[in-house]
C-alpha cells in the first residue's frame, strides 16, 4: 500500500515535470482551441470539461498537469498487462510507455492526442486481457468507447481493438455490435450536428494533398521512431508483426494510413500504445536483455527530447494581450491579419476580425487595433486611431 | 457435521480457554474445530495444536506469510468437512452458547444464520462512542450492498451451510475482515436467513485488531461491492446513455439535415455565412449553426474567451444576407 502511494506520487511528480518542459514554449493554436471548447474539429466530451475548469486559476497549466497525470498514470494499465512477465521485464514494458519520447513531449500539452493515447492503451490492455473483458464489464468498455469517441475523432483508428477485446471475453456477437457500432453511430450524428467540424477535417485531410508520397512516407517513418525512442519502436513493431494478432495489425495499419494522410508530428503518441502491444507479445516470447534494453531506450529518449524540444518563448499573443490589459482596454479588439486561436485564450475582451467598415461602425465597442502583418499602416484611419509605442506588435488604439 | 473455524492473531492468551469451552457447549453435536492462525508472533497456533491432544475435534491451519480475517475465514471453510459452516471471533468477544440456537435454526431449513447486535435482544455491549458510530455508519453503508435485508451484514459470527458457501465461493474476493458482507453481497436471492441476538462482550485477553489499516480495507470493500454492484447495471446505464445523447443530437442533426442533401442551399449557405462573418467581424468558429431552412439560416454566435461573453441568436435571410438577432443572453 505504502509502496503503491509513493509510486503514485513519484509518477506526479514525473507528470509536473512534463508540463515544466513544455509550460515555456507557450500556447499553440490548437491547445487554446481545446482550453476554449471551440467547436471543432474535435466532439465536445473533453474540451467542454477543459472549458468548464477555466474558473480555476492557472487554467492553462491545470488542464496541462491534469492531462500529463492521466497520460502518466495510466502506466499501472501497462503495468497489469504485464502481470504475467517476470519483475525485470515487466519494468522493460513500463520503460516503453514511460520513456516514450512521445509521450515526454506531448503529455504536458494541452492535446487531445495524449487522451487518445490513453484511450487506446485502456483498449490495448482490454484486448490482451488472457481471457478478454468480462460480459458484466463489456457495457463499461462501451461507454469508455463512447467516451474516447466523443473526445477525440482519432479514437475511431482503435476500433478493431475494442471489436477483440468483447469477442474474446465472450460477448455475444449481437452486443458485440451494438457496443461497437452504436457509439460510431452517434459519433456520425454529432458530426452532422457540427458542420463546422466536419469542413475542418475535410480542409485540414487536404492541406498536405500536394505531399509527395515518398515524403510523407518519410514523416510516417520519423513519426513511428519517435514514438518509441527507436528501441521501443522496433521491439514494438517486431511485436505487432509477429504477434498474429489480426486486430493490432489492423489497427496498427489504419493507425498508419491515417499518419500518411495527416503527418502531424503531434500523432506521434498515437502509435505508443500499439508499440507497447507489441513489446509485451515480444517479451512473452523472447528473451530481450534489460541492461541494454532499459538504459537504451533512455538514453533514446533523452536525444530525442534534446533534439525535439520547442525552446522556451512566450507567443506574441500573450505579450500583446498582456500589453493591452495594461493599457485597460475593454469592449472589442480588432486583429488585422492571421491570427490562431491563442489570441482569443490570452484576450481579456472578445475578437474581431478587422475591416475598415468594423473599425467606423463599432466605435463604442472597438478599443483596439492589433496587427499581425508586416504593416497595416495603410488600412487604418488615423483621425481615429493613434499608434502605441513600445508594444510588442503593431497596435492601435482610439484617440 | 458443524465444522467450526476460528480465525486467529494473536491470541495465544484466549485460544486454550475458548477451545475448552466450545468442546463443552458442541459435544452434543459431530463438530470439528479448525484454528485458521495467521502465524502469529505469539505463536497462538503452536497453543492450539497443544491442546489438539486433549481435544480430538481441534484442528490446526497455520498460514505462513499469508494475513487477513477474511481470507482465513475461506481457508478454513475450504478445508472444512462439515455440511454446516461456522465462524466466530477467537477472542471471547462472541457468545459460544449461540451456537447451538443457529445450528437448530439451520436444521429447521434456514441457509444462513448470523449473531446480530442490531435486532431486538442484541447489542454491541460497552464500546466507546466513537467505535459505535464508526460500527453504525458501517453497517448503514454494508446494509445497502447486501443482497439481503439483514440488520447486522458486518457481524463476525454466522452459520452457513456447506453447499451455500461452495455456491458463492468462486465469486468471493476475501480480504479485510468483513467476509460475511462478502458473502451476503453474492448469495442468491432466494437464501433463507436468520438472525438471533447477540451481545458482544470485551474481549478476554489482548488488543483489539481495529486500525485504521483495517478502516480503509473496509472502505475499499465497500468500493468495490459498490463497483461490483453496478456492473450489474451496465446494460442498462449503456442504454440510457446512449439514448439521452441520441435524443439530444437527433433534433439538431434533423434541423440541418438540408444542408447534407440540397448541394445548392449548402453553397448558398456556405457563401451567406461567409459574407456575414467578414461583415460582422466574426470568427467562423464562433458561429453555431442551429437549422437551415430553404430561406433562412439560424445560427447562434458567441465569442470563444475565458470569460463569460453572451450570446446572440440570430437568423440570416439567404436571398438577402440580412442578420436579425434577439437580444444577447448568457
Amino acid at each position: 500500500m505504502r509502496r503503491t502511494v509513493t509510486i503514485i506520487f513519484l509518477l506526479e511528480l514525473f507528470a509536473l515535470c512534463l508540463v515544466l518542459l513544455v509550460l515555456p514554449s507557450g500556447l499553440h493554436t490548437d491547445e487554446a482551441k481545446y482550453l476554449l471548447n471551440i467547436p471543432y474539429p474535435h466532439p465536445p466530451a473533453a474540451r467542454s470539461f477543459f472549458f468548464f475548469l477555466t474558473f480555476l486559476p492557472f487554467h492553462q497549466a491545470v488542464v496541462r498537469f491534469l492531462l500529463a497525470s492521466i497520460t502518466v498514470q495510466a502506466v499501472w494499465l501497462v503495468w497489469d498487462m504485464g502481470s504475467v512477465l517476470t519483475p525485470v521485464r515487466r519494468v522493460m514494458l513500463v520503460a516503453c510507455w514511460l520513456l516514450s519520447a512521445a509521450l515526454l513531449l506531448q503529455a504536458g500539452s494541452a492535446m487531445l492526442a495524449p487522451l487518445t493515447a490513453v484511450f487506446a492503451l485502456a483498449f490495448v490492455w482490454a484486448a490482451l486481457l488472457p481471457a478478454g473483458i468480462s460480459p458484466r464489464a463489456a457495457p463499461f468498455l462501451a461507454l469508455l468507447w463512447l467516451l474516447g469517441l466523443f473526445s477525440a475523432y482519432q479514437t475511431v483508428l482503435f476500433l478493431p481493438l475494442v471489436w477483440a477485446a468483447l469477442r474474446r471475453g465472450r460477448v455475444p456477437m449481437r452486443f458485440v455490435m451494438l457496443y461497437v457500432l452504436i457509439p460510431v453511430f452517434l459519433l456520425a450524428l454529432y458530426s452532422f450536428t457540427n458542420p463546422l467540424a466536419l469542413a475542418s477535417m475535410l480542409r485540414v485531410t487536404g492541406q498536405d494533398v500536394s505531399l509527395p508520397l515518398s515524403s510523407r512516407l518519410l514523416r510516417v517513418g520519423w513519426i513511428w521512431l519517435v514514438a518509441g525512442s527507436g528501441i521501443a519502436s522496433i521491439a514494438g513493431t517486431w511485436g505487432i508483426l509477429t504477434s498474429k494478432k489480426i486486430d493490432l495489425l489492423l489497427t496498427a495499419i489504419l493507425v498508419v494510413m491515417y499518419i500518411l494522410l495527416s503527418p502531424q508530428d503531434y500523432y506521434a503518441i498515437l502509435f505508443v500504445p500499439l508499440l507497447v502491444a507489441g513489446a509485451y507479445i515480444l517479451l512473452c516470447r523472447r528473451r530481450l536483455s534489460p541492461t541494454f534494453f532499459i538504459p537504451l531506450q533512455g538514453a533514446m529518449a533523452a536525444l530525442f527530447l534534446v533534439l525535439l524540444l520547442p525552446s522556451p518563448h512566450r507567443t506574441l499573443a500573450e505579450e500583446v494581450m498582456e500589453f493591452l490589459q495594461v493599457q485597460g482596454t475593454s469592449g472589442v479588439i480588432l486583429i488585422d491579419g492571421f491570427f490562431g486561436h491563442e489570441w482569443q485564450y490570452f484576450s481579456p475582451v472578445p475578437i474581431r476580425r478587422y475591416s475598415q467598415e468594423l473599425a467606423a461602425s463599432v466605435e463604442d465597442e472597438a478599443q483596439a487595433i492589433v496587427c499581425t502583418r508586416i504593416s497595416c499602416e495603410e488600412n487604418i484611419d488615423r483621425e481615429q486611431w493613434v499608434r502605441l509605442g513600445g508594444a510588442p506588435a503593431e497596435v492601435w488604439v482610439r484617440r | 457435521m458443524l465444522s467450526l473455524v476460528l480465525p486467529t492473531y494473536n491470541e495465544a492468551a484466549n485460544i486454550r480457554s475458548l477451545l475448552e469451552q466450545l468442546d463443552a457447549v458442541l459435544r452434543s453435536v459431530p463438530h470439528e474445530i479448525i484454528v485458521v492462525d495467521d502465524d502469529s508472533p505469539d505463536q497462538t497456533w503452536r497453543v492450539a495444536m497443544a491442546a489438539t491432544k486433549e481435544l480430538p475435534h481441534v484442528r490446526v491451519l497455520r498460514r505462513e506469510g499469508k494475513r487477513g480475517l477474511s481470507s482465513a475465514v475461506v481457508e478454513g471453510f475450504d478445508a472444512a468437512r462439515g455440511t454446516t459452516l461456522a465462524v466466530m471471533d477467537a477472542d471471547g468477544q462472541h457468545d459460544s452458547a449461540l451456537l447451538l440456537r443457529m445450528l437448530h435454526a439451520i436444521e429447521g431449513g434456514t441457509d444462513l444464520v448470523i449473531g446480530s447486535r442490531y435486532i431486538e435482544g442484541g447489542s454491541i455491549g460497552d464500546w466507546v462512542t466513537d467505535r459505535r458510530i464508526i460500527s453504525r455508519a458501517g453497517t448503514l453503508l454494508a446494509r445497502n450492498l447486501s443482497r439481503a435485508p439483514v440488520t447486522d451484514p458486518l457481524s463476525g459470527f454466522f452459520l452457513l451451510r456447506a453447499n451455500l458457501f461452495r455456491q458463492v465461493r468462486p465469486l468471493l474476493k476475501p480480504s479485510g475482515f468483513k467476509i460475511l458482507l462478502e458473502i451476503l453481497s453474492h448469495v442468491p436471492p432466494t437464501t433463507r436467513i436468520a438472525e438471533v441476538p447477540l451481545i458482544f462482550r470485551m474481549r478476554l485477553h489482548g488488543q483489539s485488531k481495529l486500525s485504521v489499516r483495517v478502516h480503509f480495507q473496509f472502505l475499499f470493500q465497500i468500493l468495490r461491492l459498490v463497483f461490483e454492484r453496478l456492473l450489474r447495471i451496465g446494460p442498462f446505464l449503456f442504454a440510457i446513455v446512449t439514448i439521452v445523447v441520441a435524443l439530444v443530437l437527433l433534433p439538431r442533426a434533423l434541423a440541418l439535415r438540408l444542408l447534407y442533401t440540397d448541394a445548392s442551399l449548402r453553397a448558398r449557405a456556405q457563401s451567406t455565412l461567409e459574407n456575414v462573418a467578414l461583415h460582422e467581424g466574426w470568427l467562423l468558429s464562433d458561429i453555431e449553426l442551429l437549422s437551415v431552412s430553404s430561406g433562412s439560416l439560424s445560427i447562434v454566435h458567441r465569442d470563444h474567451v475565458r470569460t463569460p461573453q453572451p450570446s446572440l441568436r440570430c437568423t440570416i435571410a439567404l436571398q438577402t444576407s440580412r442578420l436579425t438577432c434577439d437580444a444577447p443572453s448568457l
